[in-house]
């Protein structure tokens, strides 16, 4: 006998059925809902040993923000970073996050993750135009969202100064010539015992030609590539750039203020055995390390005969698209430029954030020289260029710097205009040779 | 039944074949076969493995313009051989690493024979003189360059011109002038190696049986005599040995010169770049791993060369 159906529980079959998936959906979705986010390791590869110990240093933080990413943040030396991403990215393989330069990112553009609309809107709202324009293709997409800045400053000794009189910083090149002859000191054999300039003479690496082109070239108006349309061309190889390493020669062999076999760079002039020297925001973390009774001024660079101007290198993060976790990237990424983390960066880590709208206070009074690298990215009249934009620049400049560091060397160059010129001539001719084995020499 | 007769056919080819090569199943010369194809063939495949083919395929890839950063990579040809010739830098890497066989060679073997020699006398704290000439050659590379670095340390922050300096003498660019750069890391190198090719020579000399020298003391020969004819003409084996090691590190140093040309103070240039520097600034700074594998190629031909000349000259009684 069937039971009477009340009105109640007066439900068909097809409505129970649907009763009943909706029931389970909604349990399944709360219980979705309920179970914790994927687990998400963010693995970066660091360059700088700063950016390690910043990212190493900030991780449990954003942990403890986000419990389902865990940062692994390992550092490589710069060579050996290189080496990897060479290796690794046209592999498919590599991390979720790459500490680069902007410029490094150059050859392996296709294999990186443009940033997303949100990240290409924070550096536009938080950060200088030069900083977009650097770390992007001509199309505007971004490839290396910017963090920090590589700017150069002239360092100077005050109980240097104040020994030979010298009141201010010199203001161009000719003054820092002139500075150099009166802080350089020697010993009764001839040795010179304090440099009066330091000049980078030495080091592997690209950094050589960076020191060099950005002290001496740029400012009197020459570079190292010169664009033409699309494609480059050696830019020294003229009066100009001759005039650029007459002022090394000079320095080394006639005035000489500075000498190739003795210590120089930071070291030198924590020792106190380099009156003068130019270098980027780090020395100031490094000085307040190792010389912190060390007295001293930070300067805008120089002014050339053309120009008064330094290198903005930028420095930051890209994601490449073999990553599985791009959005979880670019969000750890955004959060380490927030206000609170940049100000914490430059005043503990010592290199110079790219964000101008944050407050420094707090870095300025515990390390007043940090400033001077600010104001240079607001200085009116003060120019900030980056690196050429084209995958063979490092290339460019590492071969350049072993035959500076050669040409350095040679005592001969002195009061030798035509032996300064075959040496810009013969570099010039490699440096054509590498843009033409890249298909970017211009005609 | 044809079909299985076939098979039967073809197992019956194949264990004829294995008899052949290897013997009588179940005979003691099969087993002895059997043991020694067991043992050496793991070892030669390795060999052939980590040995033989990436030397031929450096030889192929010295023949294209392969780079890691290109994904195409095209036939060249001679091309990358050609170019050598016009590259400054290839023409003063290759005579700086002649200079370094040239020099810490004859360093390395006549110090290390001269050493053992002596302290195959009966020597009083013979161990003590074993530690210190073997220790440096067990020291990592890496740290003692960078503290032979130290030592070369420009101005008078080093210990090298301290002492200079403290004797009154010109200071000298260790690492920085031209003409004393790679002479002071080969003197930085044989150090480092002396102790093995000591211990070497040494081995073979206590090795040589005692009655050679007897009667070669019984006869009214010298000292000296005895080392000329007797220990010399002995131990031809083992200084062969130790030439051909000696040359193949020298042609092949790279952790010396690459670490103690890092820094601000002191640059690689020219003036310190030997060919294996210079294989890895092309294959790894420049990723030009094309042009890298023909450096590689002339060093390994130029090795092989030297080792050549050298067994030639010493190899045959």
């Amino acid at each position: 006998m069937r039971k009477a159906r009340s009105p109640a529980n007066d439900v068909s079959r097809r409505e129970f059925l649907l009763r009943s998936l909706a029931v389970a959906g909604g349990a399944a979705t709360v219980a979705a809902a309920a179970r914790p986010a994927k687990e998400v390791e963010l693995i970066v590869w660091a360059n700088f040993n700063e950016i390690h110990r910043y990212i190493v240093d900030l991780a449990p933080k954003y942990t403890q923000q986000n419990p389902s990413i865990k940062i692994n943040c390992t550092l490589f030396a710069q060579r050996a970073l290189d080496e990897k991403v060479a290796v690794a990215l046209p592999a498919g393989q590599g991390p979720d996050i790459i500490d680069f330069a902007s410029t490094q990112v150059l050859p392996y553009i296709e294999y990186v993750q443009f940033a997303p609309p949100d990240a290409v809107n924070f550096v536009k709202k938080n950060m200088p135009d030069a900083a977009f324009r650097e770390c992007s293709t001509a199309k505007g997409e971004l490839h290396t969202f910017p963090f920090y800045v590589v700017t150069s400053a002239l360092y100077y000794n005050t109980d240097h100064f104040a020994e030979a009189g010298l009141k201010e910083p010199p203001k161009n090149l000719d003054e820092a010539a002139e500075y150099a002859k009166k802080l350089a000191k020697r010993d009764p054999r001839g040795n010179i015992t304090r440099a009066g300039l330091d000049l980078r003479v030495a080091g592997g690496g690209f950094g050589l030609t960076e020191k060099f082109w950005v002290l001496v070239m740029e400012p009197n108006g020459v570079h190292v590539i010169d664009q033409v349309g699309d494609k480059w061309k050696a830019g020294y190889d003229n009066e100009a750039g001759q005039k650029a390493l007459q002022f090394y020669i000079d320095g080394l062999y006639k005035h000489k203020y500075c000498a190739i076999d003795m210590k120089h760079d930071a070291e030198a002039f924590g020792l106190g055995v380099a009156s003068m020297f130019c270098r980027e925001s780090w020395v100031v973390d490094y000085l307040a390390k190792n010389a912190p009774t060390l007295k001293y001024g930070v300067a805008l660079q120089p002014r050339g005969a053309k120009d008064w101007c330094t290198l903005a290198a930028t420095r930051g993060f890209a994601v490449p698209k073999v990553s599985k976790n791009q959005e979880e990237a670019w969000k750890f990424i955004q959060w380490l430029v927030n206000d609170e983390n940049c100000a914490t960066f430059f005043k503990n880590y010592g290199w110079q954030p790219w964000r101008t709208n944050v407050d420094y206070s707090a870095a300025y009074k515990e390390r007043p020289a940090l400033k001077t690298f600010q104001d240079g990215l607001k200085t009116q009249g003060y120019r900030l260029y980056p690196y050429p934009q084209t995958p063979p620049a490092i290339e460019i400049y590492t071969r350049m710097a072993d035959r500076l560091a050669a040409a350095f060397k040679r005592a001969d160059l002195a009061d030798n205009p035509k032996g300064i010129a075959q040496v810009m001539s013969d570099m010039a001719k490699e440096t054509n040779q590498i843009l033409a084995d890249n298909n970017v020499l211009a005609k | 039944m044809t079909q299985v007769g076939g098979v039967t056919i073809q197992a019956n080819w194949w264990a004829a074949t294995l008899e052949s090569v290897l013997g009588k199943a179940g005979s003691l010369a099969r087993q002895k076969k059997v043991f020694l194809l067991s043992v050496f063939v793991p070892i030669m495949g390795l060999f052939l493995i980590i040995r033989i083919i990436p030397i031929i395929l450096i030889l192929l890839a010295s023949f294209t313009n392969y780079s890691l950063k290109r994904p195409v990579t095209s036939f060249v040809g001679l091309n990358n051989f050609l170019r050598l010739f016009d590259d400054p830098r290839f023409v003063s890497g290759f005579w700086n690493s002649f200079e370094f066989v040239l020099v810490a060679v004859p360093l390395e073997i006549v110090g290390g024979l001269a050493i053992a020699l002596l302290l195959s006398r009966k020597v009083k704290f013979e161990g003590f003189y074993q530690t210190l000439y073997f220790l440096p050659y067990i020291l990592p590379t890496v740290p003692t360059a960078i503290i032979w670095r130290w030592i070369y340390a420009p101005g008078n922050f080093g210990l090298a011109n301290y002492l200079l300096d403290s004797a009154g003498l010109a200071r000298v660019g260790w690492l920085t002038d031209p003409n004393i750069a790679l002479l002071a890391i080969i003197v930085m190198h044989v150090w480092k190696q002396l102790g093995f090719f000591v211990v070497v020579f040494l081995v073979g000399i206590k090795a040589i049986p005692a009655e050679f020298r007897e009667a070669s003391a019984v006869d009214g020969a010298s000292a000296w005599q005895s080392v000329r004819h007797v220990d010399l003409p002995l131990l031809r084996p083992i200084i062969l040995f130790g030439l051909v090691w000696s040359t193949i590190f020298a042609w092949s140093v790279f952790t010396e010169v690459y670490v103690m040309t890092q820094g601000s103070d002191v640059s690689a240039g020219s003036d310190l770049h030997v060919l294996s520097t210079r294989i890895y600034q092309e294959a790894f700074m420049f990723f030009n791993a094309g042009y890298g594998s023909a450096i590689s190629f002339v060093l390994f031909i130029f090795s092989l060369l030297f080792v050549l000349l050298q067994f030639k000259a010493l190899g045959s009684d």
